[in-house]
């Protein structure tokens, strides 16, 4: 049980009772030994930082921190799940470009009225090969763009290109026609030989030439109005 | 910024950051003002003057608060390791990290005057060959796909030993009275002084020990560290004769920094954190997309991230998609990124928030938890405990609570040397690095098998095959249990591998005796 006189001297906190660590709010001093002064990171970094330190969160990550993974398409090759955007970004550096596609309101009826949040569709690529969308609602526009291309960097996936004829230079086209759909809206891909570039609609260009896509004819149908 | 639906502020949550050790007169900065004037580094409970206490550890041995009453060692697992039949108890825990974090004051408790919290791992179960791991991969048609959440936390320990004031090991001032020769905050001076050989401590992991070897005239607690540090010391000995053995040598010995408090930074002010120049408001922000709608019936409404990956054919073998759709994952690097570029948070290894009030607001199940939730920052939406988790403290009965996470950055930190130069040569041959030409020839096979030409028969089986075991040994995943494997992976240091461990502690932080006390954790396995 604590007599009285040593209450006391905790409330008094003099500075004998000053202690460090954790949980101690405020109360923790001159104690600053926080990574900014004194020999934290600011000696590091030899006068102002010049880049942020990737700490890796992910096994993958580790590993490719450490050098051990080549290029990303090992990552796909080996089916690898990539969890962590950094990696993304490891590999493709100043490459990759991010566009927000769409903002959009959606509302929830609440007892309180009506709650408008807006969606941020983004996608990011490397125009080599690589594609991401992301998706992210918020009430405010900019967490929504930001956690859009965080989660876009996320979800991104290879993007197999082929050609349309002669087997020459670099793929430029998709390998096969190939459809895609999205609820009624179909989008078809077709193979066009060099030089054609996209015959597409301005989003669709966008995307394609994101993914790295040179030459490519496309056809819809169904409610397409929204792109 | 969002309006706090509370009424009080949430409590603020603090970050810690391992630093490096400062090695001595390379360090000392002639306009370096801080607190150490160019000592070495006083970690843990090394320097008897209390006041400069702070923060913690990483790796390295633990520092005990209470230098006498040590735990009854070795520490040992008590998770699937330890049901095996050979063996009679589990694989010894690996220290990992120590906290200093009094609370006297919170507790009304004054034998909670120094408090320290000590954290330790199986190296067996929370590593990548652990079997509590593999039903993650993809494997071969294994039914099981749970796993056991409540085994993979009986792999981490957690103690906690508290001091009043007045204690047998500390001056009453701490603030550097304490002569150079105040010996009794150490093992040795206990050792001595009540014949105690126990008290001498193991040299591989600084708890109690069992005897001395004679052959290296070390202490060790048992036969484990015994044999691994003569195995070690030998190894060492071939590659550098003419240096004694660092510590780290040892594969149970992590590598030693210190861990830094900081306060977590507020949300980074949206204006920055999207580098545009002027007209922030929504407007202008919404006319930078290349498609605006306000038309709220508009279908995109309901596509979700799921949707956009099969768009992109995003899957993986495992017919999952291979990127993030879990909304804590994202939750989680969003608070990650919260500091944006010029406050950088994403380097944190620990995550302090003691005892968050548990009231819980009735928050609608579908409304989005952008308001940060005290507590614990889960790294995954599965594998977390239920209500009846954390149980009631034994020892007095009261509750627990959270007080702390350990993320996975700290995993980075404890397996990498600060000194050593880019290239680590020794232990990391272990995982099997594709050379160039073994990555192009399984890229060509691929190639070869997507681009549809006729293939001889079993060409798919035996690219799938090879692709298989390159994919493993990168992974440093062992799939036989082999006993040659299987021993090589308990050396080693890398493999250790978590998503979080969440500790919780007796809210009344009992305890006068000194002793060491047993607290709760909860293991979430790793993101990937």
């Amino acid at each position: 049980s604590a007599s009285p006189r040593f209450t006391t001297n905790l409330k008094s906190n003099t500075m004998s009772e000053e202690r460090g660590g954790f949980g101690r709010g405020r109360g923790r001093g001159d104690r600053g030994r926080g990574r900014g002064r004194g020999r934290g990171r600011g000696q590091r970094r030899e006068g102002g930082r010049d880049e942020n330190v990737w700490v890796p969160v992910t096994k993958l990550g580790r590993l490719v921190k450490e050098g051990k993974i080549g290029s990303i398409e090992e990552i796909f090759l080996f089916s690898i799940p990539v969890k962590e955007a950094e990696i993304i970004d490891y590999f493709l550096k100043d490459k990759l470009q991010d566009e927000v596609m769409k903002i959009m309101p959606v509302q929830k009826q609440s007892s309180a009225g009506q709650r408008t949040r807006f969606k941020a569709f983004v996608a990011v690529g490397d125009a080599n090969g690589h594609i991401g969308l992301g998706v992210k609602c918020s009430s405010e526009v900019a967490t929504a763009i930001r956690g859009a291309i965080l989660s876009a960097k996320l979800n991104v996936a290879p993007v197999r290109r082929g050609y349309w004829g002669r087997k020459s230079g670099l793929p430029h086209t998709v390998p096969t026609k190939v459809t895609g759909k999205c609820g009624s809206v179909r989008v078809r891909l077709i193979p066009a030989p060099r030089g054609t570039g996209l015959v597409s609609s301005p989003g669709g260009k966008r995307l394609l030439s994101m993914a790295g896509i040179e030459d490519c004819y496309t056809s819809t149908r169904g409610h397409t109005r929204t792109m | 910024t969002t309006c706090s639906s509370s009424s009080d502020l949430p409590p603020r949550v603090q970050l810690g950051f391992s630093l490096p050790l400062h090695k001595g007169d390379n360090d000392v900065d002639a306009t370096d003002t801080s607190s150490f004037d160019g000592q070495d580094n006083i970690l843990g409970h090394t320097s008897p003057n209390w006041c400069d206490w702070d923060g913690g550890k990483i790796g390295g041995l633990p520092s005990w608060l209470n230098p006498r009453d040590l735990p009854d060692g070795p520490l040992c697992c008590r998770g699937p390791c330890s049901k095996n039949i050979e063996t009679k108890e589990g694989t010894p825990l690996r220290f990992i990290a120590q906290l200093y974090c009094p609370a006297d004051d919170v507790t009304s408790n004054p034998a909670a005057f120094h408090r320290s919290v000590y954290v330790f791992a199986c190296p067996k179960c929370c590593s990548d060959s652990s079997k509590l791991f593999q039903n993650q991969e993809h494997d071969d048609g294994n039914e099981e796909k749970e796993i056991p959440a409540e085994l993979l936390s009986e792999c981490v320990r957690v103690l906690r030993c508290q001091l009043p004031k007045q204690n047998d090991f500390y001056p009453l001032i701490g603030d550097g009275e304490a002569d150079d020769e105040w010996e009794k905050h150490t093992s040795a001076y206990w050792s001595k002084n009540s014949k105690n050989d126990q008290l001498n401590l193991c040299a591989v992991c600084g708890q109690r020990s069992k005897g001395k070897c004679p052959k290296q005239g070390k202490w060790f607690c048992g036969p484990h560290h015994q044999k691994e540090c003569l195995r070690a010391s030998k190894q060492h000995q071939r590659t550098n004769p003419n240096e004694t053995m660092p510590q780290t040598y040892l594969p149970s010995v992590f590598y030693e920094s210190e861990l830094v408090v900081e306060e977590e930074p507020d949300q980074v002010s949206n204006e920055a954190a999207l580098n545009s120049g002027n007209g922030n408001d929504t407007d202008t922000m919404k006319s930078k997309s290349l498609f605006q709608s306000n038309d709220v019936t508009d279908s995109d409404a309901n596509l979700e991230q799921s949707d956009l990956n099969k768009l992109t054919g995003n899957k993986s073998l495992a017919e999952a998609a291979t990127g993030v759709t879990d909304p804590t994952t994202l939750a989680f690097y969003a608070r990650m990124n919260i500091g944006g570029e010029e406050n950088d948070v994403r380097d944190q290894c620990l995550r302090y928030s003691r005892w968050p009030s548990t009231q819980k607001q009735a928050i609608d199940k579908d409304e989005e938890k952008e308001e940060e939730e005290e507590g614990v920052l889960w790294v995954t939406s599965d594998h977390r405990p239920d209500e009846s988790f954390p149980p009631k403290c034994q020892h007095c009965g009261a509750e627990r609570a959270f007080e702390f996470q350990i993320l996975p950055q700290m995993i980075h930190y404890l397996l990498n040397d600060p000194d050593a130069s880019g290239d680590n040569n020794d232990s990391s041959n272990e995982r099997h690095v594709l050379t160039e030409s073994e990555r192009a020839v399984l890229l060509e096979a691929k190639a070869k098998i997507e681009s549809g030409m006729d293939l001889p028969e079993g060409f798919q089986e035996q690219h799938d095959a090879a692709l298989a075991s390159a994919r493993d040994a990168l992974l440093g995943i062992s799939r036989k249990g082999d006993k040659g494997g299987a021993s090589a992976e308990e050396g080693a240091k890398d493999g250790l591998d978590w998503g979080t461990i969440a500790v919780y502690t007796c809210t009344a932080s009992c305890g006068d005796s000194g002793a060491y006390l047993e607290e709760a954790a909860w293991v979430q396995p790793p993101l990937d």
